[in-house]
């Protein structure tokens, strides 16, 4: 299966998880998540998940300005962020479950 | 928390800036504040990702068109309907001059390091430049001024890379590009001065400037006068400039030393065996006779005198 259109479905979470961690600027965001293991994340989607989830009120955003070179675009989480998160994570590790037991029950059965 | 990295250098500077450009025309038919939102703090990012290598940043994110597709994607803003406008001219060339940078920059990473030195040869040129042309004739101190001012400039401009103001100074090193080995060259061989010449000049008889090539004497009488000589108020035998003869197309007998072979101060000239008082070139013949001056009211002559007068006024045989 196609780990990438997997990681799409479930982007949100994961930079909601790795916000909610830290603060960090985008191309740190993309960092965090491949080291912890989704390598297959493109650049853009991350950035495109954190302007939507910041549009949708999930993330603060604030500049944190370099004397040499050009400006960072930082992102937090904030209260609607986290509710977000706890709803994504429980709807996850249901989803998980499922998906979990309807696998190994495949499993016993072969 | 992570930490901003340093700036890059230079040649992935370039391309981050042309990368940009390009996802910023493939987002142009967002609202303006949306553009800026998705791709405000992207220079700093991409720089730092430019670092990590992998080769330019198309080949490690996407070209700009499949990168802000995706952007958008993921952002929740609708695909784009349309190619982007082609861009003008202008920003094609201002691109290629970008990649050609970069490929520059890449290749010999030393150059920015005589930065400060092409600062100072580019002022230096163009002080001297506008200076020169402007008529001074010590222009050095002008490109003094310049190469200092020149230095001001490129270090304040460090970073500077869209705006009107760029494209003077990429005007300006163009112009100083071209200039700079004839001007330092010049400005280093001072021996070399400028020497205002007449060329107009002419070296034999002239009028108004223009070459006079041949003289008609008339007497008194208004007779024609052959083997005529004609002395200046310094006793100097007037002559037209012989080296007119080699200019015009006419068959001119020459000496054993390839001159002309032509008495240039005895009036009319007698070239070869041509008449000398047929037509010119511009078809004025010399007529035969001019109308008589008329006599003199002068001292009364003498009455031995008369008979001396009107022999010296016959035209000699």
């Amino acid at each position: 299966m196609d780990g990438t259109q997997l990681v799409k479905g479930v982007l949100d979470l994961a930079v909601l998880a790795v916000v909610a961690h830290e603060d960090g600027y985008g191309y740190d965001i993309v960092r965090r998540l491949r080291e912890a293991g989704l390598e297959e994340v493109g650049d853009a989607s991350v950035y495109g998940t954190l302007r939507r989830l910041f549009a949708a009120g999930a993330l603060t955003s604030y500049v944190v300005p370099s004397e040499e070179g050009p400006h960072r675009k930082y992102y937090g989480i904030n209260a609607e962020g986290r509710h977000m998160l706890d709803t994504q994570a429980t709807t996850w590790k249901a989803f998980v479950g499922t998906m979990d037991s309807l696998v190994r029950a495949a499993e016993v059965a072969s | 928390m992570s930490t901003p990295t340093a700036p890059m250098a230079d040649p992935r500077a370039a391309d981050v800036h042309a990368y940009i450009l390009a996802v910023r025309s493939w987002l142009g038919d967002l609202p303006a504040e949306d553009v800026d939102e998705l791709t405000f703090g992207m220079e700093a990012d991409l720089a730092e990702r430019a670092a990590e290598g992998g080769g330019r940043l198309g080949e490690v994110l996407g070209e700009p068109e499949e990168y802000a597709a995706e952007l958008r994607a993921a952002a929740g803003l609708p695909p784009r309907a349309t190619a982007p406008r082609p861009p003008g001219h202008v920003a094609e060339l201002r691109r290629d001059l970008e990649r050609l940078r970069a490929g520059i920059l890449e290749r010999w990473a030393w150059l920015p390091e005589l930065r400060a030195t092409w600062w100072i040869a580019r002022g230096f040129t163009l002080g001297w430049v506008l200076l020169a042309m402007a008529g001074t004739r010590h222009p050095v101190f002008a490109g003094v001024v310049g190469a200092v001012l020149s230095y001001g400039v490129g270090r304040a401009s460090r970073g500077w890379r869209s705006g009107p103001l760029p494209g003077v100074v990429l005007l300006a090193n163009l112009v100083a590009a071209v200039a700079v080995a004839p001007v330092l060259w010049v400005a280093t061989h001072p021996q070399l001065t400028y020497v205002e010449t007449e060329s107009s000049s002419v070296t034999g008889l002239a009028r108004d400037g223009e070459p006079v090539l041949d003289l008609f004497v008339y007497d008194a009488d208004g007779h024609r006068v052959d083997r005529a000589r004609i002395l200046d108020q310094s006793g100097q035998g007037v002559f037209v400039d012989p080296s007119f003869f080699d200019l015009s197309g006419e068959e001119v007998p020459r000496k054993p030393d390839g001159s002309p072979d032509v008495e240039t101060d005895v009036f009319p000239l007698v070239v070869g065996d041509q008449d000398p008082w047929a037509a010119g070139e511009d078809g004025w013949t010399p007529p035969l006779v001019l109308a008589p001056l008329p006599v003199e009211p002068g001292p009364a002559p003498t009455p031995s005198e008369p008979e001396r007068s009107a022999a010296a006024s016959t035209p000699s045989p």
